[in-house]
């Protein structure tokens, strides 16, 4: 392994070095030990979906065309992909069924251990969703707006879903409406708005099953249909509801990467996903009563610090610092240093207990869906989080007399960051509208705006097509907001600190330091990428246009999860161009390579391209930007 | 001189070698642009199914080649560096006298060219991608060699058994 094609943060690099000193299995490895993976695989051409199969079919058309049942490399590629986009959904939105089942049970009054904390954005929900809100009581509110997002999930009409429609700009929904009326080549419509969120995933799974749905375009048109479910439903319920249980986030700064963990206190990491457990986790480790505990095993105190996307969660509403992302998961038990990693849901690789075992860390599982082997499960429910807090956070205390000093190497790494940018947060920096920014753009100061998102990849080098297409897009004028893996490389690699301002063309540069604002601006986890779609929205609304009239544009340089694919067609549903890198595994399909890359343009507004070079990717996003621009009547 | 050897028990009939072989002979040589090109590349290595059983087969560069005998306008020769026995496209004539010739099956003529395994200029793509590890290039010389080490192995601890159990049998 040659360490500096794999990293291109010197915090990594410097533990992959300590690993490969010591022997340590690192991803990187595992991925080396894969090579070269199965080129089937890669063009989506192989199908095991019933043991006629696995079938497979040869790209170069020397072999067999179709599978066993007659599927074509078409019918094989588009059921795949609306796999993974049912996948993705269901992640996001399993997520968010957590937060909308809490916030009722807060309601009713049957879970004591949680609050409103932010009754204004519960206010603010329920007005969108078109209550009444004059003289009510927070929680008879709460459970109301509750039950409809319960609904989203589980109601049996034909109706779209209410907060789909509560949300999405005007212009947009009318646009999906009338491609209801638009018929399919095969016969049928183009139905893209969803119905009910688990309706569309388990549509998914029964339209992929053998012999049912064979038709590409019609299996993209369902795909399409469940990533909107997850974007305008599931995500979108996960950050309103987490907002207005833990707090909408303000603008605070944190700081970033494996230098935050502290030699001389109990090290706690909490990986993966939902704020709920972590969010009393961090009550409860922050106590005096346990900073105290913390002194008597010798500790100064207790460090907790977050990782991937509960990081996210925790810094945006808490400012807890963040050790690092996706790839950092076993470059932070790589330093020696940590009492506990406590995981939750998603991104968590298997990988970590038996590298955990290397050291003292106690690897802790808490959720009932999510379990490894060599891990300590310690699970977690709703009605008792503070005990299982406490019980966490005493077993990390304990285990701090197991630590070897002498083993623990910590890179003295980390970088501020300003975060915390919800939709709420940045209204209230541009003074209560979106006009700002838009007179900005007229102005031609800020040419548009990018979305980046998604999450590392060990096929490519760590944060470097995060943090180079983020300086390519800044410096040429074109504000970038984004989520998850990419926010934590944009933190860790200084791009959200003030001084950042200083990497921007002049019209960027000029309306940051108006605002004090960064010019690449964290807007929190992957579900949070609906903070993107809802500033989408604001914009859209404002001008009377559609969001695929905006000069803005997406990218998921990094991706790996069926979550980043999810996410990037509800992008270009919502009418954003995405740029991927690395190509998904379609090619093998001509005509669904051909409808992703150039029909859906004509149909939705946005479409995805697939570029390996950032500053081409750059290039093809900026010409995107002042492509649209021109249609607008706006100057370059 | 190395040659291609295919372990049947290894092979789980991926196709993984057959489409590592197509990319290796296209124009760009990668998957993604070999795929989206106007030209399919062809394989030179077939994996050939007998009831639940395969194996890969490909061109055994045959030291007394029944192709190079076989071709009137001796437009295949061996390469000095690799051994391969490779095809000189301008000699060639498409007179399918070398894909009769051969018994292995293993040349075909697509759209007048001669497509045979050159060996990849003595680093075969196919070796590198199996994953099981059924295909190796290996020089005969090395497999003898390594097959008498194992067959004087297992006759001395024959021999040293025999002793120890006194038995007088002469091997």
């Amino acid at each position: 392994m040659k360490d500096r094609t794999l990293s291109f943060d010197p915090a990594a690099r410097q533990m992959v070095q300590r690993a490969q000193r010591e022997g340590l299995e690192l991803i990187w490895d595992r991925l080396e030990a894969q090579q070269p993976q199965c080129g089937f695989g890669r063009l989506g051409l192989c199908c095991r979906h019933c043991v006629m199969g696995p079938c497979r079919i040869d790209p170069f058309g020397n072999g067999p065309e179709k599978g066993v049942c007659g599927a074509t490399a078409e019918t094989m590629v588009a059921r795949h992909l609306a796999r993974m986009i049912a996948a993705g959904a269901a992640a996001h939105s399993d997520h968010g069924r957590r937060p909308a089942l809490l916030l009722r049970e807060v309601a009713e009054g049957r879970n004591q251990e949680y609050q409103i904390k932010d009754p204004a954005k519960l206010v603010s929900v329920a007005k969108r969703l078109g209550l009444e809100v004059e003289g009510r009581p927070p929680q008879e509110l709460a459970k109301e707006v509750a039950e409809i997002a319960l609904q989203d999930f589980g109601k049996q009409d034909e109706s779209p879903l209410r907060f789909l429609t509560a949300y999405a700009p005007k212009s947009r929904l009318a646009r999906w409406q009338k491609l209801e009326e638009t018929p399919l080549p095969a016969g049928g419509k183009i139905r893209i708005i969803p119905r009910n969120i688990d309706r569309e995933v388990v549509d998914i799974m029964h339209r992929t099953t053998m012999g049912v749905d064979h038709e590409p375009l019609s299996l993209l048109v369902q795909g399409v249909r469940c990533a909107l479910a997850d974007g305008w439903g599931g995500s979108l319920i996960a950050t309103e509801f987490q907002d207005i249980l833990f707090g909408t986030p303000r603008p605070r700064t944190i700081r970033a990467n494996l230098g935050v963990l502290e030699k001389d206190y109990v090290n706690i990491v909490v990986h993966g996903h939902e704020p709920v457990l972590s969010e009393m986790l961090v009550q409860v480790a922050l106590s005096p009563e346990m900073q105290e505990k913390a002194k008597a095993v010798g500790a100064k105190g207790i460090n907790l610090v977050g990782l991937c996307c509960t990081g996210n969660e925790i810094l945006m509403r808490q400012g807890v610092p963040v050790a690092g992302n996706e790839l950092h998961s076993e470059l932070v038990l790589t330093t020696g240093a940590v009492e506990a990693m406590v995981v939750d849901v998603q991104c968590i690789y298997p990988a970590l207990p038996e590298l955990a075992r290397c050291f003292h860390t106690k690897f802790i599982s808490t959720s009932e869906q999510a379990r490894f082997p060599g891990a300590i499960h310690l699970e977690f429910h709703e009605d008792r989080a503070e005990e299982v807090a406490r019980e966490i956070v005493l077993l990390a205390v304990e285990n701090f007399k197991s630590r070897d000093q002498a083993r623990v190497e910590i890179p003295d790494i980390a970088e501020e960051a300003l975060v915390g940018f919800s939709v709420e947060a940045l209204l209230e920096a541009l003074g209560g509208t979106v006009n700002p920014v838009i007179e900005a753009v007229k102005a031609g100061k800020i040419k548009g705006f990018a979305g980046i998102v998604g999450c590392n990849n060990p096929k490519v080098t760590q944060d470097l097509f995060h943090v180079k297409l983020t300086r390519e897009l800044i410096g040429r004028d074109i504000l970038v907001v984004g989520t998850g893996c990419w926010a934590i490389a944009a933190a860790k690699h200084g791009l959200m600190k003030p001084a950042a301002q200083d990497l921007c063309g002049p019209g960027l540069k000029e309306v940051c330091q108006a605002l004090g604002l960064p010019p690449a601006l964290h807007l929190g986890s992957c579900v949070d990428c609906s903070r993107i779609l809802v500033l989408l929205a604001a914009i859209a609304d404002t001008l009377g246009a559609d969001v695929s009239d905006l000069p803005v544009v997406g990218s998921a340089p990094e991706w790996t999860t069926e979550k980043a694919v999810s996410i990037g067609v509800y992008f270009v549903a919502s009418g954003v161009p995405v740029h991927l890198w690395p190509e998904p595994p379609i090619l093998g399909a001509s005509r669904v390579t051909e409808i992703l890359t150039r029909g859906l343009k004509d149909i939705l507004g946005g479409w995805f391209f697939v570029e390996g070079d950032p500053q081409k990717a750059a290039d093809q996003m900026e010409a995107i930007v002042l492509e649209r621009r021109r249609l607008l009547g706006l100057e370059d | 001189m190395r040659v291609i050897v295919a372990d049947h028990r290894r092979c789980l009939a991926c196709h993984s070698c057959e489409l590592a072989c197509a990319v290796a002979h296209s124009e760009t040589q990668d998957l993604a642009k070999a795929v989206l090109a106007r030209e399919k590349p062809s394989k030179r290595i077939f994996v050939e199914a007998v009831g639940e059983k395969a194996i890969p087969l490909s061109c055994r560069q045959c030291q007394k080649a029944l192709c190079v005998r076989a071709c009137p306008t001796h437009a295949l020769v061996r390469d000095p560096v690799t051994g391969a026995i490779v095809v000189q496209a301008e000699r060639c004539i498409g007179c399918y006298s070398c894909v009769l010739a051969c018994p292995f099956g293993v040349i075909e003529l697509i759209s007048g060219q001669i497509v045979k395994c050159d060996l990849c200029d003595g680093d075969p793509a196919c070796v590198k991608a199996c994953p099981t590890r059924a295909l190796r290039l290996i020089r005969p010389e090395e497999l003898v060699s390594r097959r008498r080490q194992l067959a004087a192995s297992r006759f001395l601890k024959f021999k040293a058994r025999r002793e120890d159990e006194g038995s007088d049998s002469k091997l």
